[in-house]
């Protein structure tokens, strides 16, 4: 078989998703812009549309391997293909990156033309626009295709598990991760205040609350790494479910 | 499932596992902390007995400050760099002293170059065009205090005699509440080795520190700065100058 029919069906079956999500955030933007005309308080564009749009890549990374692999085991290509399928797919992140940094660029400089922008976003577009796309920009498409990655290995996780197993890691894995964050935040125990430094300190670089976008962008790729290989040890012997 | 399907996914997690944990322990301050621990910057300074509990014999400052520079070369901006200097804090050197520590040479020397690298870039921002940090003065304020100090104890008293009047005198910097509290705090330091709970010294620094300010801005309204906390800044009626300060800052206490 084609494997790059594959890879275009995987790009095709999403693009419906894709232009409602985006239709709605550059509606969203728009509605933004308006508002910054007739509003003398702080314009608030930006972070939420980074946000919503890792959110949605995340659910398109959870749907993206159940019905996947049915249609393509049905049409005669490996599992092996089917993972690769995917892993061609993971542009798709970057493109995402694209569409949603320059409406908020625009929403940004409507924004700052109109006095709207609180004063930190202010002086920092003024300063440094390249800079400040371009860092949004990698750090956004790493983000994105993390997201994508492990909404892949969580779907293709549960779909291995029997029903037990899913019971038991839908408990737990919430259960530990609050109890971790509340015993942390009482100050009562060293061990979850340590653990919490230690997944502070990978995921942001230190344990104080600054970020340091190169320690956020290696861990992550580090994080889809370790999901796309899980995925892909995962997908060998993956049963057809009815 | 065949054995050659299995290599190339164990081969990256086990990758990416050692990748992250490297990252984790040797480039985040995740491991500095470990070694500084014991040191005051990281206890919290208001609390005296925490300092007498130290154990400075477990302080190893040359792998703090291997960490500290491997982390620099990852990390090259600002606050990084901020973080970098913390490990070479007066406070923290200062105590390492009174605590008959011998520090590595050229320690002190570190230390003012990564000052005078953040004071470069501080100034930069906060003199230029396009403040990018616009309550930057605090930050400024704790370098140039450090940088002062850090300049005595590395025997070049001439010059961190020069440059704490640059600071006080020269400096054309408005600074709020927060910044001016910062010197006085550093400054405090150097009179009662690190016991910032003597408030006499601090106010009398303060005192200083704003009198050259009105100075410089008379138009300022200077009630604004200190509304916070006002029983702070009754200060007393002292004789002595701004030089007489000085004299004592550099040279008073470790003479």
């Amino acid at each position: 078989m084609n494997f790059k029919n594959a890879v275009r069906y995987r790009y095709m079956s999403s693009i419906k998703s894709f232009k409602i999500f985006y239709g709605i955030i550059a509606a969203l933007v728009v509605l933004d812009i308006i508002a910054s005309f007739f509003s003398s308080s702080i314009n608030s564009t930006g972070p939420w549309a980074y946000g919503a749009t890792v959110i949605f890549i995340f659910v398109v990374g959870l749907n993206s391997f159940k019905p996947e692999l049915k249609f393509m085991l049905q049409n005669g290509y490996s599992r092996q293909q089917t993972h690769l399928s995917f892993l061609c797919y993971l542009p798709m992140g970057i493109i995402n990156a694209v569409i949603c940094v320059i409406p908020t660029l625009i929403s940004y400089k409507f924004a700052y033309a109109t006095g709207t922008l609180s004063d930190y976003f202010n002086s920092e577009v003024k300063v440094s626009d390249l800079k400040a796309i371009f860092t949004a920009f990698i750090v956004f498409s790493i983000l994105n295709i993390a997201a994508l990655s492990l909404g892949y290995f969580i779907s293709a996780m549960y779909y291995r598990l029997n029903p037990l197993g899913k019971v038991l890691i839908s408990v737990f894995v919430p259960a530990i991760v609050t109890l971790v964050s509340a015993m942390s935040t009482s100050g009562t125990n060293t061990i979850a205040s340590l653990i919490i430094s230690y997944f502070m300190a990978f995921f942001c670089g230190t344990g104080t609350g600054y970020f340091y976008y190169n320690h956020i962008c290696a861990a992550v790729v580090f994080v889809s790494a370790i999901c796309l290989s899980g995925a892909h040890l995962l997908i060998y012997k993956a049963p057809v479910k009815k | 499932m065949k054995k050659k399907n299995i290599v190339i996914p164990v081969f990256v997690i086990i990758l990416a596992l050692l990748g992250s944990t490297f990252m984790t322990v040797c480039t985040t301050d995740f491991m500095q902390q470990y070694y500084v621990s014991t040191a005051p910057t990281y206890v919290d300074f208001h609390d005296r007995t925490a300092y007498e509990s130290i154990d400075y014999s477990k302080f190893n400052y040359e792998k703090t400050r291997r960490f500290a520079d491997l982390r620099y070369k990852i990390e090259p901006n600002i606050y990084s760099l901020g973080r970098v200097m913390d490990n070479y804090d007066p406070g923290t050197l200062v105590r390492q002293v009174k605590n008959g520590m011998t520090l590595p040479d050229g320690c002190y020397k570190k230390g003012i170059e990564y000052c005078e690298k953040m004071l470069e870039h501080d100034y930069k921002d906060f003199h230029g065009e396009n403040p990018i940090y616009p309550n930057n003065d605090l930050f400024r304020a704790r370098y140039f205090s450090q940088y002062v100090f850090l300049l005595y104890l590395d025997g070049q008293t001439e010059k961190s005699k020069q440059e704490a009047e640059k600071f006080v005198f020269a400096d054309k910097t408005e600074y709020s509440a927060m910044g001016l509290i910062s010197f006085s705090e550093y400054f405090s330091y150097v009179y009662n080795d690190g016991d910032p709970n003597d408030k006499a010294w601090v106010l009398e620094t303060e005192k200083y520190i704003i009198e050259y300010n009105k100075a410089v801005n008379p138009e300022r309204d200077y009630t604004q700065v200190f509304s916070n906390e006002p029983q702070n800044y009754i200060f007393p009626d002292t004789s002595k100058t701004v030089s007489d300060y000085l004299n004592e800052m550099t040279t008073g206490y470790y003479n």
